[in-house]
């Protein structure tokens, strides 16, 4: 058993929930960067299209 | 949800990639059938990662961004290996489509490897505490989007069409040593980043919704390199007519208009 696993046993209160509390902003930040650089990059294409 | 089912989807994409390659006509029908495929799938692959799919062990709900940065860096790894294949294709045929597909994967792959790099680093502030750092993962990832920068600001520099696709097409071949360093980074140094997961160790729901967004990316990049490339074609037929000052080419003699 490692001595991470033994310690944690020793005083459980000590160790967090191991997991990652909320974090929305984040993943919202995220998806609204994928969403404006979709929109973006298409119309930087049709801009360019139109113009050949 | 089966996972046979993820896999059903890209029947249609990759189907009409193949009838193409045959049939060269149907991609004016092709590329529009990729877009309204791709405008369905990406708003509810959006729903799959950010409210179906489970949280996850230690990460919660943060992880729900892989359903936006993995599909992108592989679609980036996509681009630039198509890249490879137009450059290698121009060097032995020497033809106009492969350099302007070349350019149009080239340009594409960046799109996506910035914006996929640029998730990667809102992932790392939750995760690790740091928007960056030098792990051979994100080093890789940087110095292929400083490549493809370089490959694309070359094209810039050289006025001479014939020119132009030969030093990028040479550019391009040299190229695919990044995108290779890129995937296997994970494996050969072991750092921060994590290595790739396998289908046998995530859950069934995560791996569905990612399959999911590869397809709707998959579909949007085959849109975005196609658009890209009637652009490329535009401007190198614009570049190789003659001026209209000179007025109409001369007909030698002994031949009739």
């Amino acid at each position: 058993m490692s001595l991470v696993v033994l310690l944690a046993q020793a005083d459980p209160s000590r160790v967090g929930a191991g997991r990652i509390q909320g974090g929305w902003e984040f993943v919202t930040a995220a998806y609204v960067l994928t969403l404006l650089g979709i929109v973006l990059y298409a119309a930087s294409l049709w801009v360019r299209r139109r113009k050949e | 949800m089966p996972s046979w089912l993820a896999n059903a989807l890209l029947i249609l994409p990759a189907g009409l990639l193949i009838a193409i390659c045959f049939k060269r006509d149907l991609i004016e029908i092709g590329w529009k059938v990729m877009a309204v495929q791709a405008a369905i799938m990406l708003p509810v692959g959006a729903w799959l990662g950010l409210s179906w799919a489970p949280p996850e062990r230690e990460m919660g709900d943060v992880y729900r961004i892989i359903y936006a940065h993995v599909p992108q860096v592989w679609m980036a790894l996509l681009g630039v290996t198509l890249n490879f294949g137009c450059s290698v294709a121009y060097l032995m045929k020497k033809s106009w489509t492969a350099d302007a597909l070349a350019e149009a994967s080239a340009e594409v792959g960046l799109y996506f490897g910035i914006v996929g790099v640029t998730l990667g680093a809102i992932w790392g502030k939750p995760t690790w505490g740091v928007y960056w750092t030098w792990d051979p993962r994100l080093t890789s990832a940087a110095v292929m989007l400083i490549y493809y920068t370089g490959y694309l600001a070359m094209r810039r520099f050289t006025e001479n069409p014939d020119t132009r696709a030969t030093w990028s097409a040479a550019l391009g071949t040299f190229g695919i040593v990044i995108p290779v360093t890129v995937y296997f980074s994970v494996v050969w140094m072991k750092s921060l980043h994590q290595v790739q997961s396998t289908p046998k160790t995530v859950d069934p729901q995560m791996v569905f919704a990612l399959r999911w967004a590869a397809c709707a990316f998959l579909c949007l990049l085959i849109v975005f390199v196609y658009q890209r490339y009637k652009v490329a074609r535009a401007a190198l037929a614009r570049e190789v007519a003659p001026p209209e000052a000179l007025g109409p080419a001369p007909v030698p003699k002994g031949l009739t208009t």
